[in-house]
């Protein structure tokens, strides 16, 4: 049943990539969590739970291969839609937004599909297309509303975060395929100007944010105090690190959701430029793995959908860390691998398993 | 990074397939490597500088830093009436909690704490459960509300009870809380759906929301801002230092129009009874009370009431959380005749010089039409203002022929009826004003003729509020005047400075002076000629004008198959309504009293209006003698004497 060349064609090395980084994951959350009261299962177990479930999502995608995926890119678009609308309407609420959407016994955040979606869904495009010569602006309207539908609905929950991901991703598959530089000119030139737009969609405290990311002495009290506290941890850490469950920032609880989007500063403190080295370096190297994938892609769509994929790992990765050193404002978005957090985990590991899917296949003929 | 070549050259053409990367794929392909790679650097850039550069800089930033902010949530503004009395406040209240890192042993506590206030194992462990992922320094709530004897006893056993807090905090105490229920309303644990719509630094989970009367339209004003505290703690995570403080304000205060002593006038006049009672200024429209009967227990909704006590409330057939005085709508009865009599002087549809022989019915169509005076054989020759005084049925049948249904329409929208009063209050009903157009689109028929006859005596489909009532009479009382009632009349900061409200809307009602004085000196003659229909409404030494309604709430065939009138089952007797003002010279009040299923207005809602203005008026209350309520009447209790709140809250 299984192709022998499937296992050899198989990215071990890929793998082996993402098992070291969800191995400093799992070390740094029990860390991070450590100092939690409460009973229960520990998050740092909660997080190998998820993982090896993202690692059967992950052999999953890649023996169903890019083709048969592909097939259904267009309902499942719709149904991630369908989905989003739903969750606006009947969604449960955690932590002041509506993210979550109970199917039965399973909830479900939508806002996670869509990534995967909007990138099956372009690709799909673009391969219909199959247009050699760069695009133009007016030819990019349609794939454009294909990432704007799903990316306002997740802002309307509101999650700015995931909605900003979505459209980054998009765009990262778009400029991949090939935008013409006067009309990429152009697109940059109209952002600009959607931005006032956009900021009137923004509610309060997302603005709030902002307004203390540009000048952090506004705010002293409030969202600023997030920024501070994570950069003195990162720096308190210096070259070596305070030592595993020694940082004081994380232990005395001085950072917001360390075990989530700051997990990144309590790896920092107590690993040091030495730890975050380490990370960002596995990091960078299962970006280019996708990379490469993506050069070797035997057609179009699978080079779009690894491209696709590889940047739903590299933007989450650069825009947390870049967060948790103050070069971002604070966005609620997961440092993958490295944050806890079942979907997002599953996420990423569906997007490795995209990548594994077409490097597999580079070399199978056959077209079904 | 892997130096693979392309896989075009082993593919060749063969298979037709595609060449995998186009020329501007490629090309873009590799600006996104150096564009990952230039990412990648920046961030260990940003690191290096962090960590290496400035990293001793942060390490002794975290050594001293022990900063942590910790939540102050503001006090609630405070509700006075309007002689200063305090109505609604803040008072402490204490939760039992456990700090988690602080108990010795578990198990140990669960047994003390279950001998000491009687907290059961379950209820521990599952507030340990809902705690989970908490910080273990943060209090675990396991009990609210407790008492003082509760209290004493964690005090005393407080050093053999490691981990055990006692937290306070200011929750709300109504200190009137069986006169103003609907009016002040309460306040309920802000939602989700509410979080998620209100401004984040305003609100956050556990906070306390106005649900309810002027706690919740009031809100914005009453909940104040919240504050911080940067504090610095010690290794284990204890306050040490306050560092930066920005103070909670205070929310603003009220100070109310409404005058208790005339409230609880309203209050225990309507005691046992079902109905609303408004009074307020007829020059400005400023409430002075406003009771809806029966009411409830604030303070049950700020201690937190039993799935049993929530269900009981809500299931009472009387409906004790409906606001009766703003939101109860009746069929306004007699009442109306102050309209019919306005617009048909206005219109000219009659003069002052108009007479209408009343031989105790008239036929009309098929159907004979009755005077309520039938039985002494009708009023004999009536002009309008015998017809006001002795309420005289026949005379404003003629009258509203003469006008039709239309223009009583909109002398009724004139004086206010059919919309909502803009009463700062939540849930206010706006009424009804039926027109032509309107039957036609509601029942698919044409309006008919006999229906205007019971139309000019309030008997049709017209509904009104109590609220109504009062504003409706006040425009004949100030002489064309239409008010928008208020119940605030200051808005305070805590340092005493007032700020500014917007000034209520007056707008003129086109009823000409003279017609407005013929209808006055009916409504005065009600009171305070012989043959008036609430000579019962005097007062000595001040001059009150009015005019009673009975509202049939069945059809007389029906009330007669019970033979006299006592016999009458409560819930098919009629409503009592009484509008009225005073001193009729100079009118300082207006009162308007719904006695539901009550008998008659004259008998039963004017005794009830009297004891308002003698409370307003500050003369010494008579006893109230109404007529025995029917079979099946609901046993009310009367209102029991305000209990201090103690330690209520939050």
């Amino acid at each position: 049943m299984i192709d022998r060349r499937l296992v050899t064609n198989f990215d071990w090395l890929l793998l082996m990539l993402v098992l070291a980084l969800g191995a400093c994951g799992v070390v740094n959350l029990y860390s991070a969590a450590s100092s939690f009261g409460g009973g229960g299962t520990p998050v740092y177990l909660k997080q190998i739970y998820w993982f090896g479930l993202g690692l059967l999502v992950m052999l999953a995608v890649a023996m169903v291969g890019v083709q048969r995926l592909s097939s259904v890119a267009y309902p499942l678009y719709i149904l991630v839609v369908l989905m989003l609308v739903a969750v606006l309407l009947w969604g449960r609420v955690i932590g002041g937004s509506q993210r979550w959407l109970a199917l039965g016994p399973v909830v479900v955040q939508p806002s996670e599909l869509a990534r995967l979606a909007v990138i099956l869904v372009l690709a799909q495009y673009f391969q219909r297309r199959d247009q050699n010569q760069p695009y133009r602006l007016h030819q990019l309207i349609l794939p454009l509303g294909l990432a704007l539908l799903p990316a306002l609905l997740i802002l309307k929950e509101p999650d700015l975060g995931t909605s900003l991901l979505v459209l980054l991703v998009a765009a990262s598959v778009i400029l991949v395929n090939g935008v013409r530089l006067g009309s990429l000119a152009a697109a940059g030139i109209t952002l600009l100007l959607a931005l006032p737009v956009a900021w009137h969609f923004l509610k309060d405290y997302q603005k709030r944010r902002i307004f203390s990311f540009l000048d952090p002495e506004s705010d002293p009290l409030g969202a600023a105090y997030h920024l501070i506290q994570s950069k003195i941890a990162v720096g308190s850490g210096q070259f070596t690190g305070k030592g595993f469950l020694s940082g004081t920032q994380s232990q005395l609880h001085f950072l917001p959701e360390q075990h989530t989007d700051f997990a990144f500063s309590v790896l920092a403190e107590e690993w040091g430029f030495l730890g975050a080295l380490l990370v960002i370096s596995l990091l960078a190297a299962v970006v280019y793995r996708g990379l490469a994938a993506a050069y070797r892609a035997k057609d179009r769509q699978g080079l779009l959908i690894v491209a696709g994929a590889t940047a739903m790992i590299f933007w989450p990765a650069v825009i947390n860390v870049g967060m948790v050193v103050g070069l971002f404002p604070v966005v609620g978005i997961p440092l993958p691998f490295i944050s806890y957090g079942g979907s997002s985990l599953i996420t990423t590991l569906a997007a490795v398993g995209l990548i594994q899917a077409v490097s597999m296949r580079r070399f199978v003929f056959h077209r079904p | 990074m892997n130096r693979t070549p392309l896989p075009k050259n082993v593919l060749g053409r063969s298979g037709g397939l595609e060449p995998s990367a186009s020329p501007p794929t490629r090309r873009a392909l590799l600006a996104a490597t150096v564009a990952v790679a230039l990412a990648f650097l920046i961030l260990l850039g940003r690191l290096w500088q962090l960590q290496l550069l400035q990293g001793e800089h942060f390490r002794k930033l975290s050594e001293t830093n022990r900063i942590r902010l910790v939540d102050l949530p503001p006090s609630r503004g405070l509700i006075f009436d309007a002689k200063g009395r305090l109505l609604a406040d803040n008072r402490p209240a204490f939760t039992l909690a456990v700090v988690p890192e602080d108990v010795a042993d578990w198990k140990v506590l669960t047994r003390r704490l279950r001998s000491l206030v009687g907290v059961t194992p379950e209820e521990i462990s599952k507030a340990r459960e809902g705690a989970e992922g908490q910080a273990p320094f943060k209090p675990i709530r396991l009990r609210s509300h407790l008492n003082r004897h509760e209290l004493a006893l964690l005090e005393t056993f407080r050093y053999e009870l490691p981990g055990v807090r006692v937290m306070v905090h200011y929750g709300r105490a109504y200190l009137s809380p069986q006169y103003t229920a609907h009016v002040i309303g309460y306040l309920g644990e802000i939602n989700q759906p509410e979080l998620a719509a209100a401004s984040r630094t305003h609100y956050r989970l556990g906070d306390y929301v106005g649900r309810y009367g002027l706690e919740k339209s009031r809100e914005s004003v009453l909940h104040g801002r919240r504050g911080a505290r940067q504090v610095e703690v010690d290794a284990v995570g204890r306050e040490i230092k306050v560092l930066n403080e920005v103070e909670a304000t205070r929310g603003l205060d009220l100070t109310l129009s409404l005058d208790l002593d005339v409230q609880k006038a309203a209050a225990e006049a309507m005691a046992g009874r079902v109905g609303g009672v408004v009074a307020l200024n007829p020059q400005n429209g400023q409430v002075y009370a406003l009771y809806s009967s029966p009411a409830f227990d604030q303070n049950a909704f700020v201690s937190g009431m039993s799935p049993e006590q929530w269900k009981a409330l809500v299931n009472d057939p009387l409906h004790p959380l409906k606001d009766r005085a703003i939101s109860g709508l009746y069929p306004p009865g007699s009442t109306y005749k102050v309209i019919t009599a306005s617009a048909g002087l206005a219109e000219k549809a009659i003069s002052t010089a108009t007479s209408f022989f009343c031989a105790g019915e008239m036929s009309f169509g098929r159907r004979s039409y009755k005077c309520w005076a039938i039985k002494k054989g009708g009023h004999g020759a009536v002009e309008i203002h015998k017809a006001i005084r002795e309420s005289c049925d026949i005379f404003f049948y003629k009258t509203g022929l003469r006008l039709g249904v239309d223009r009583l329409a909109k002398w009724a929208q004139a004086f206010g009826l059919g919309r909502p009063t803009g009463v700062s209050l939540p849930h206010e009903s706006p009424g009804l004003v039926p027109t032509s157009q309107w039957k036609k689109k509601r029942f698919k028929e044409p309006w008919q003729d006999g229906e205007t006859l019971s139309l000019a005596i309030g008997q049709s489909f017209t509904l009104v509020t109590p609220l109504q009532l009062a504003r409706m009479v006040s425009v004949i009382a100030n002489g064309g005047r239409l008010v928008t009632p208020t119940l605030v009349r200051a808005v305070t900061r805590p340092d005493g400075q007032p700020v500014p409200e917007p000034a209520p809307v007056i707008s003129r009602v086109p009823i000409p002076p003279e017609v407005r004085e013929v209808v006055h000196q009916g409504l005065v003659a009600v009171v305070n000629e012989p043959g008036g229909t609430a000579r019962r409404a005097r007062l000595p030494g001040i001059t009150v004008a009015g005019k009673t309604g009975t509202a049939q709430v069945v059809n007389l065939a029906f009330e007669k198959l019970f033979g006299k009138e006592e016999n009458v089952p409560w819930k098919y007797r009629s409503h009592a309504l009484f509008i009225s003002y005073a001193p009729a010279e100079n009118p300082r009040i207006a009162v308007a009293v719904v006695v539901e299923h009550g008998g008659h207005g004259g008998s039963d809602a004017a005794p009830v209006a009297t004891a308002v203005m003698r409370a307003f008026f500050g003369l010494p209350q008579v006893p109230i003698k109404l007529s025995p309520q029917g079979p099946g009447a609901p046993q009310l209790r009367a209102p029991a004497p305000p209990q201090p709140p103690q330690g209520s809250a939050p």
